[in-house]
């Protein structure tokens, strides 16, 4: 096993760049997540990494090798396409054998290996099955099969779960968890849902249009996001940004001239100062306080335990999104007092960058 | 349903593919058993005067074919059309298939049009072009061969180079046609496949082998089907080209039955000649339709 390093990757298709010098750090047995809206270059970092595009710039080194100028099958990866890929004429076996018996290993070699990882991924049942006879779960199990056999130092995946149903999804989401566990191998793993990115990742990696936005631990990029953008992907519904201006020490005021309190470290700002402030919606409060401000509900979605109530401030401006257990009691058109609790706000500067304090509890 | 209501569907089914139906009974079925049935007859042009004249000779036509030696030059020379054609045109359509798939080439739709263009220009045109191609003396393909010091050829003159020329004028003419039907099955390969075929270590040609080909068998059994009919029926490019010769070394079966009804008037012999023909299409197709089956294509 090994750890995996890009240094300043860039490709071209064409005119367009889509990727710019990225640059990703992988260590030996992580699990690291790339995650980012579609477009954003991901899947071509992946697919430079495996060796399917060639990089314009830029090297791609596994362990102490550089293998940016080598052949896929030479560079000790496997890789889980979206679609699975199964070759749809052989069984489940050939299917995982197929990269052995190229290289011409030794029969019982190659049943050893199978057979090792049909018991991990528990389909020693369907070896004998073609992939139509399958459903979209053993599908995928098969494909994830075939990569083990493979013994890589690096595992690559190209967002694995996303044809298959939510229920099945949630299953093999665990299940992805469980086998890295397992086998300990090293992991990049592309995906545009931040519920899997959160979940599976040692390390997430956010990419918007073809450039790193930030790298960090789940709780890290959730806690202090670098920036807008980072805060708003991660996390469903997505962070509140309201713009604000600084109107005193550790003050600032809404567009309708209603004050919200800042954090501690909004001290140093200078009044006068334009900023966005952000605030999760299960950070956002509903109850009687000296500083509550009031809003009237819009609209409120009810998913059972939890309701997601948007909440009217000033006009013009975005409602509010919160999320707190639902009692049944609130109700559309309501004025309810709210609170933004200053310590779980998050503040922005214009070009929306973070304006961070010391690390929060 | 109930058994009304199935009736009625069957009703409006048939009633719905009547009109092929009769198409084919009309232009198919009917001129096929006449001709089935003018086969076990003396008819020429003497019957066509007067249907008085039109005698019943059962297998008299048969045994006559049978004994000609002409007919089995016709059936020998239509065998090698078949086996040396067939696997010519079909290799030489999936590789303009192949190149005009793959995702390097440039002007892609360009060349989709150049390939595709033989197939639909005039036969009598393209093939006086190609006799001029294959001239000994003045012909642009004997200059090639000599840049490799090759003698010149008298691709239509000798009787052994004239197989091989007529077989290269058709399969520069019929390709293009295969390789659209290709590559309308190639596009249907997901590029995955062939990318977890890489990552696997397989070269170009395992590939081809074990990814790309089973995926797109039921076409190549459908292009062969078609090309071995055509490879039967060929008669224009011989006529075209050679008029059967030299030493009626060109002759097919079909250009045999063509001068046994139109040049000696034999229309009976004729008819013969052709059902004798559907015979050997449809068994090879049946061989085929075995094979694939058992390949696993169908």
């Amino acid at each position: 096993m090994a750890g995996l390093s890009i240094e300043g990757a860039r490709k071209s298709f064409g005119e367009t760049e889509v990727l710019k010098g990225v640059s990703i750090e992988v260590a030996d047995g992580e699990f690291t997540v790339i995650v980012g809206p579609s477009g954003c270059g991901k899947s071509t970092l992946l697919r430079s990494v495996a060796g399917l595009e060639e990089l314009t710039g830029g090297r791609i080194l596994i362990g102490e090798r550089d293998v940016t100028d080598l052949a896929p099958s030479a560079r000790g990866i496997a890789m889980v396409f979206q679609s699975y890929a199964l070759y749809p004429h052989l069984t489940v076996y050939e299917n995982m054998a197929f990269g052995l018996r190229i290289a011409k290993a030794d029969k019982s070699e190659i049943a050893r290996q199978v057979q090792r990882a049909a018991e991990i991924l528990n389909i020693e049942s369907l070896l004998g099955r073609k992939p139509a006879a399958l459903s979209g779960g053993q599908r995928q199990r098969v494909a994830i099969g075939r990569a083990i056999v493979r013994q890589p130092e690096i595992f690559l995946f190209d967002e694995p779960l996303s044809n298959l149903d939510a229920d099945l999804r949630v299953r093999m989401r665990y299940e992805f968890a469980a086998l890295h566990r397992t086998l300990g191998t090293t992991t990049l793993y592309v995906t545009h849902d931040q519920v899997e990115a959160m979940t599976l990742a040692d390390r997430i990696i956010v990419l918007r249009d073809g450039q790193i936005e930030q790298v960090g631990t789940p709780r890290e990029l959730y806690e202090r996001p670098a920036n807008i953008f980072v805060a708003q992907f991660l996390g469903t519904p997505r962070m509140n940004i309201v713009p604000v201006t600084v109107s005193g020490a550790g003050q600032a005021t809404f567009s309708d001239g209603r004050i919200v309190a800042l954090p501690p470290h909004a001290e140093a700002l200078s009044t006068g100062t334009r900023l966005s402030v952000g605030i999760r919606p299960e950070d956002i409060a509903i109850g009687a306080a000296s500083d509550a401000l009031p809003h009237r509900i819009g609209f409120i979605e009810r998913l059972g335990g939890l309701a997601t109530i948007h909440l009217h401030g000033a006009a013009g401006d975005e409602p509010l999104a919160c999320q707190l257990r639902d009692d049944g009691s609130l109700r559309e058109g309501d004025v309810v007092p709210v609170l933004l609790p200053a310590d779980r706000l998050h503040l922005f500067d214009a070009e929306g960058r973070a304006l961070h304090g010391e690390a929060r509890e | 349903m109930s058994a009304a209501d199935h009736g009625r569907e069957a009703r409006a089914g048939w009633a719905m593919s009547a009109p092929a139906l009769a198409a084919i009974a009309a232009f198919f079925v009917v001129p096929a058993i006449a001709s089935l049935f003018l086969s076990f007859t003396d008819f020429d042009i003497y019957a066509l005067a007067d249907a008085g004249n039109l005698r019943f000779v059962g297998f008299r036509n048969y045994e006559r074919l049978i004994e000609n030696p002409l007919f089995w030059k016709a059936m020998g020379n239509t065998l090698w059309f078949v086996v040396l054609g067939v696997p010519f045109i079909v290799a030489l359509s999936l590789f303009a298939a192949m190149l005009v798939n793959s995702r390097w080439l440039k002007w892609r739709p360009v060349w989709r049009v150049a390939l595709f263009a033989p197939y639909v220009t005039t036969l009598v045109a393209t093939a006086v072009v190609w006799r001029y191609l294959l001239h000994t003396r003045y012909g642009l393909v004997n200059y090639l061969l000599s840049l490799f010091g090759i003698a010149p050829i008298d691709w239509l003159g000798s009787p052994n180079a004239s197989l091989p020329a007529i077989l290269i004028f058709v399969g520069w003419k019929t390709f293009g046609y295969n390789m659209i039907i290709f590559l309308a099955a190639l596009q249907t390969v997901p590029r995955e496949l062939d990318e977890a075929a890489r990552i696997d270590g397989a070269g170009w040609f395992t590939r081809l082998r074990h990814v790309t080909l089973p995926a797109i068998a039921p076409t190549v059994l459908l292009v062969s089907v078609l090309t071995v009919a055509g490879m039967f029926q060929l008669f224009a490019e011989p006529y075209v080209m050679t008029q059967g010769g030299p030493a009626q070394s060109t002759v097919t079966i079909l250009y045999f039955m063509y001068e046994e009804g139109f040049k000696w008037w034999n229309l009976g012999s004729g008819a013969a000649v052709a059902f004798l023909l559907f015979l050997c299409i449809l068994a090879v197709t049946l061989v085929q339709l075995k094979l694939a089956k058992r390949g696993g294509a169908i």
